[in-house]
């Protein structure tokens, strides 16, 4: 324990610990600050374009007033009555708009999700009709379906929706649209989402794989504990040697403290977006809806023709609160096991930068390119695996949150197991 | 000044990771190529694919509407069947020249399949691209038929300039230039943090002469995997690439819907990752002197490209921001106007951060 | 001439004040030492002379110019600790490079590592080289090229008896053609075969000393008759007396030949004789105490 503690003791005196930290730190307020901005700018849009159509509207039934006036002056009633129903047409154009302009100015959003409610709920009751179209190309209805439910969701527990590029229904965008060319820019352009509020902006930055990037800069800071010490010419090791006592609880005391920083470094991270979001719009609700797939059948006819099905596939949502639990169980779990493969790396290569870039790119290839259930590396897009997301794409179910947390820590713990072994082998020098 | 830019070479090749990190890009690079060399037929096959699942859509239409008609009988729908069968036409032609490898004719059925399709679009007939897109096509058709040049598969080919577009997109961009500098970082921090730079101060070398020669030195590192990276591309596509002539002429889409012709494309990228190279390379500099610390220098260059990433990201770009150009392909594309005084923006930024990082080690010391 | 002039410098680390408005000049040719314990200050003061470290105040000329002007290093050179030492590359290649910087030719190189005699392991790695060989190419890098002034932090740490020789006869060669030597050493014992102009530092102080003028050699004599001996040296003019039942003479070693004839032409007989050197070890002890760690000693 004493060794543990000296260890911790070292890692905390050191002052480049505390400015990677801060730096950290600064990165994470100064993006958060960055996003809160740009999704005030989309809402100013957003408002400032309300205020045009309110506007346009206004003046295009001045306009049909006056063509009124000057077909009942020439006595053609019949002009005048189709002028004086587009009059009364633009001037309820201009009222709504104005209306959600003032909806949007005051962020009444109960009043913009019954909107949102309302134009969607006859596109599921009515499922021929075909749903609403984006330039040319058809939204899916499973996404119909889950927006509707989601906005749903959020009248019913009165919960601030996230910021969206559109003045029109918010959608949520899933796995199930197949947009192409400039649809697709328009689609992710409109269903981009700007979270305000803490817990909101944290939930965007998961899914922009914050968890990776943070727990690799923790290990970047904290898992060279035996290579710095190993080298030629810094021989902290041979320190211990000349102490009484054994290899395993020096390879226990540098893995552990090492580890535990990692852990607290994560933890520290992760909370400073919530910490952040304080002192400017607050933290949000803990109640939004977070999208699950529920998953698609399997084709009977083998693999290659798997299909999702947008209209039949199910789905449910899960509370953010739900998420967050999840995420902050497999933040640990991540960090043992990115930890350990950078422990196990340090040991071969004394040369941090070099391992950093080893291990971000086993990470990210490992994740992007080959999806398998027992990939560990498949896990580390946790949000894709709480959502489901990647279980639904690969129609394996198997790839899910259990799997991947027993997964990551058995594999963890067999790469410790060999760092341990390794380390005990390479520094006979403490028998 | 030579002297010390050789005594660094010399550090750099005895340390073998730089050395390493060049083979591999060179590797990847070959990868890259013979994926591409090993694909060629599926460019064809995917085309027919495409153009297929197009037809096969069309024709169930057809077909609807033709049992629509056998029951309620209407000049709507015998329009719609009529549009609906020239378009399926057309694309059986367009289907039988790509198998020919006609690449002309491909040319002119593919702008008559679209147009077909855009008058069918107009009596409510359902094709799957939206008009803009096809309207894009026909534009892109048209000036290769201008300018006598088959189609190419921008992710497949293995013509030079386009090959080397793809390299561009692949290397040169924020990630690209963050793995670079990671490597690099060391070659400066690791001085400090085992002290060798001391070796260096008690010599009769000034602290500016000193920081240019390093600077130097790394620029030259970037700039060999530069040329490595574009040196393998080119010799690759050339002894074993197709070529087509004029085809520097090969038409790009702009972000704002113009032409840019690849060789402008790849001249501004050629200027832009040169000169980012050195600033990014400047950057590393002044933080590693710095700050003296291998950890804390990486992490401070990775926070700021990436914050700057971010920022791209929501199309957000400054012709005097030189984080701007980190982007190579984005920022081509969506300002190709910028290019000279991009240049001019970057160098100067180079310049200015040279000149901080002198003036602040101007004192001797450690 | 002045070779080094040091003018009122003064260093703190945080609070602790390490040195304290120091000032000394060092004229040519002379060897001067600076010794003080561990932890001193003496490295930081050779940091401070040779610009590696900034000082809070005060000036330092070298050559007649001031140590800012990066010039000073064609005719001065500083043989650091052996951290400084690039562990992956060649002794050849470190003594390489500096003669690229300073214009040396590559005999010039083969010359100085046979004076120093590192010739035979040059091109090893130095990660594969001893403490004593590290001290060895350290010290190589430092005469490359032929400096008027040479300073040398502790360059005797970690060598063995025969290389501790070898290094002290090239120092005094150095000197003798025409070399201007600051020498900083723990270790007094050592000091006192090379110079006798000592610098100490003590809390933050120096105190300039010759101690030539302490210096004298003890020999201690056990005999068979005491107060017989005592008589015939007195008679010889021999400085003698009688300290804890032994006799206590002042003398250099050519008399103590002639000394212990005349004892033993008058039967006297010899049964043991000591050697004690005092002056500066009694200096030393007088400035920082009997023991070290009394001393008060800064975190460097």
């Amino acid at each position: 324990m004493n060794t543990f503690r000296f260890e911790c003791k070292k890692l905390r005196k050191k002052k480049t610990t505390w400015l990677a930290f801060f730096i950290t730190l600064i990165g994470i307020i100064g993006f958060y600050l960055f996003h809160l901005s740009v999704a005030e700018k989309i809402h100013q849009k957003n408002i400032a374009w309300l205020d045009y159509l309110s506007q346009m509207f206004a003046s295009n039934a001045e306009t049909a007033a006056l063509d009124k006036k000057k077909a009942e002056e020439a006595g053609d009633t019949e002009k005048a009555e189709e002028f004086h129903n587009m009059m009364v047409s633009f001037q309820k154009s201009s009222e709504n708009a104005k209306q959600d302009k003032e909806y949007f100015a005051n962020e009444e959003w109960t009043y913009l999700i019954e909107e949102d409610i309302r134009s969607l709920e006859p596109l599921i009751e009515d499922s021929a009709f075909s749903a609403h179209y984006i330039e040319d190309q058809p939204i899916s209805m499973f996404t119909v379906r889950a927006t509707l439910e989601e906005k749903q969701r959020l009248q019913k527990y009165d919960i601030v929706p996230f910021i969206q590029n559109t003045t029109y229904t918010n959608y949520l965008p899933t796995i199930y649209d197949d947009f192409s060319g400039s649809t697709l820019e328009e689609w992710e352009k409109i269903t981009e989402r700007y979270g305000r509020f803490g817990f909101y902006f944290l939930y965007q930055l998961i899914q922009s794989y914050f968890l990776p990037i943070i727990v690799l800069i923790g290990v970047f800071l904290f898992g060279n504990g035996i290579s710095s010490e190993s080298g030629k010419k810094k021989k902290g090791l041979h320190f211990y040697a000349t102490l009484p006592f054994s290899k395993g609880r020096l390879f226990f005391a540098k893995y552990a403290s090492g580890l535990l920083y990692t852990l607290g470094f994560t933890f520290m991270m992760l909370l400073t977006p919530i910490v952040t979001s304080l002192f400017f719009k607050g933290v949000g609700s803990l109640k939004y809806p977070v999208l699950v797939y529920d998953g698609s059948e399997p084709s009977p006819y083998g693999s290659h023709y798997n299909a999702l099905d947008p209209k039949n596939d199910t789905f449910h949502f899960i509370e953010l609160q739900d998420y967050f639990l999840k995420v902050l169980f497999f933040s640990i779990i991540l960090v043992i096991f990115l930890y350990s493969c950078y422990f196990l790396l340090s040991l071969f290569i004394k040369n941090p930068g070099i391992n950093i870039i080893l291990l971000g790119s086993m990470t990210f290839v490992g994740m992007k390119f080959f999806p398998k259930v027992y990939n560990p590396f498949t896990y580390v897009d946790i949000h894709k695996i709480i959502t489901r997301e990647i279980a639904t794409i690969q129609f394996n179910p198997a790839i899910e949150y259990q799997t991947g947390m027993i997964l990551l820590f058995v594999v963890s713990l067999i790469i410790t197991f060999i760092s341990y072994r390794f380390f005990a082998h390479r520094n006979r020098l403490f028998q | 000044m030579t002297r010390l830019i050789q005594f660094e070479w010399k550090k750099m090749i005895r340390t073998k990771f730089y050395i390493l990190f060049l083979l591999l890009s060179v590797l990847f690079v070959s990868g890259l190529f013979l994926r591409n060399f090993l694909l060629q037929e599926e460019i064809v096959n995917k085309k027919i694919e495409k153009f297929s699942e197009y037809r096969k859509d069309i024709l169930s239409q057809v077909v609807t509407y033709q049992k629509m008609m056998e029951d309620f009988p209407s000049p709507e729908l015998e329009e719609k069947i009529e549009a609906g069968l020239l378009v399926y036409r057309a694309l059986n032609q367009l289907i039988e020249s790509i198998e020919d490898g006609n690449w002309k004719e491909e040319l002119q059925y593919e702008i008559q399949v679209y147009e077909l399709a855009m008058d069918y679009k107009k009596i409510e007939g359902q094709f799957k691209l939206s008009e803009k897109d096809m309207q894009k096509e026909i534009q892109l058709n048209e000036e290769l038929l201008k300018r006598g040049l088959a189609k190419e598969d921008l992710d497949l080919s293995i013509n030079p300039p386009i090959f080397l577009k793809k390299i561009v997109t692949f290397f040169f961009h924020t990630f690209g230039f963050l793995i670079l500098l990671f490597l690099l970082t060391i070659y400066i921090t690791r001085e400090f943090e085992e002290h060798s730079i001391q070796i260096a101060f008690t010599l009769p070398v000034s602290k500016s002469r000193y920081i240019i020669s390093k600077f130097l030195s790394l620029f030259s590192a970037g700039f060999i995997w530069w040329i490595a990276i574009f040196g393998v591309s080119y010799l690759l596509t050339t002894l074993f690439g197709t070529s087509q002539e004029n085809s520097l002429v090969y038409p790009l889409f702009t972000q704002s819907g113009n032409f840019l012709d690849i060789g402008d494309y790849l001249w501004q990228a050629i200027g832009y990752s040169i000169l980012f190279l050195s600033f990014a390379i400047s950057l590393l500099v002044f933080f590693g002197f710095l700050l003296r610390n291998t950890i804390v220098t990486s992490l401070l260059v990775f926070v700021l490209l990436i914050g700057n990433h971010l920022v791209l990201r929501e199309d957000i770009t400054a012709l005097f921001n030189p984080f701007s150009y980190q982007q190579i392909d984005f920022i081509i594309l969506k300002e190709p106007t910028y290019y000279s005084m991009g240049l001019v923006v970057i160098f100067c930024a180079t310049v200015i951060t040279l000149i901080f990082t002198i003036l602040l080690n101007k004192r001797r010391g450690i | 001439m002045t070779i080094l002039q040091v003018e009122n410098i003064t260093k703190s680390y945080g609070k602790e004040l390490v040195l304290n408005n120091i000032s000394f000049n060092i004229p040519y040719p002379k060897i001067v030492a600076l010794v003080g314990p561990n932890g001193s200050g003496k490295t930081s003061l050779l940091n401070i002379i040779t610009n590696l470290l900034k000082p809070d105040s005060g000036n330092i000329q070298i050559l007649g110019r001031p140590n800012t002007d990066p010039n000073i290093f064609y005719e001065t050179s500083f043989m650091q600790d052996n951290s400084v030492l690039y562990e992956y590359l060649t002794g050849y290649d470190h003594l390489q490079f500096i003669a690229d910087v300073q214009n040396l030719s590559k005999e010039q190189i083969l010359k100085t590592s046979q004076l120093v005699g590192n010739d035979g392991y040059l091109h090893k790695k130095v990660k594969n080289y001893s403490l004593g060989m590290k001290q060895h190419l350290l010290l190589a890098m430092a005469i490359l090229n032929k400096p008027k002034l040479l300073i040398l932090d502790e360059p005797l740490n970690g060598l063995d008896p025969t290389s501790a020789i070898r290094v002290r006869e090239l120092i005094i060669q150095l000197h003798k053609e025409g070399t201007t030597i600051l020498i900083s050493s723990h270790n007094l014992g050592e000091i006192d075969r090379i110079t006798s102009n000592i610098i100490f530092i003590k809390s933050g102080q120096i105190i300039e000393e010759d101690l030539a003028e302490f210096e004298q050699v003890t020999y201690y004599l056990s005999v068979s008759n005491q107060q017989h001996a005592i008589k015939i040296l007195k008679e010889q003019q021999i400085p003698v007396i009688l300290e804890n039942d032994r006799l206590k003479i002042w003398i250099d070693e050519k008399s103590l030949q002639t000394v212990i004839s005349v004892l033993l032409n008058q039967g006297i007989s010899i049964k043991d004789i000591e050697k004690k050197i005092t002056g500066s070890e009694e200096r030393y002890q007088q400035i920082f105490g009997k023991k070290d760690e009394e001393d008060e000693s800064f975190e460097i």
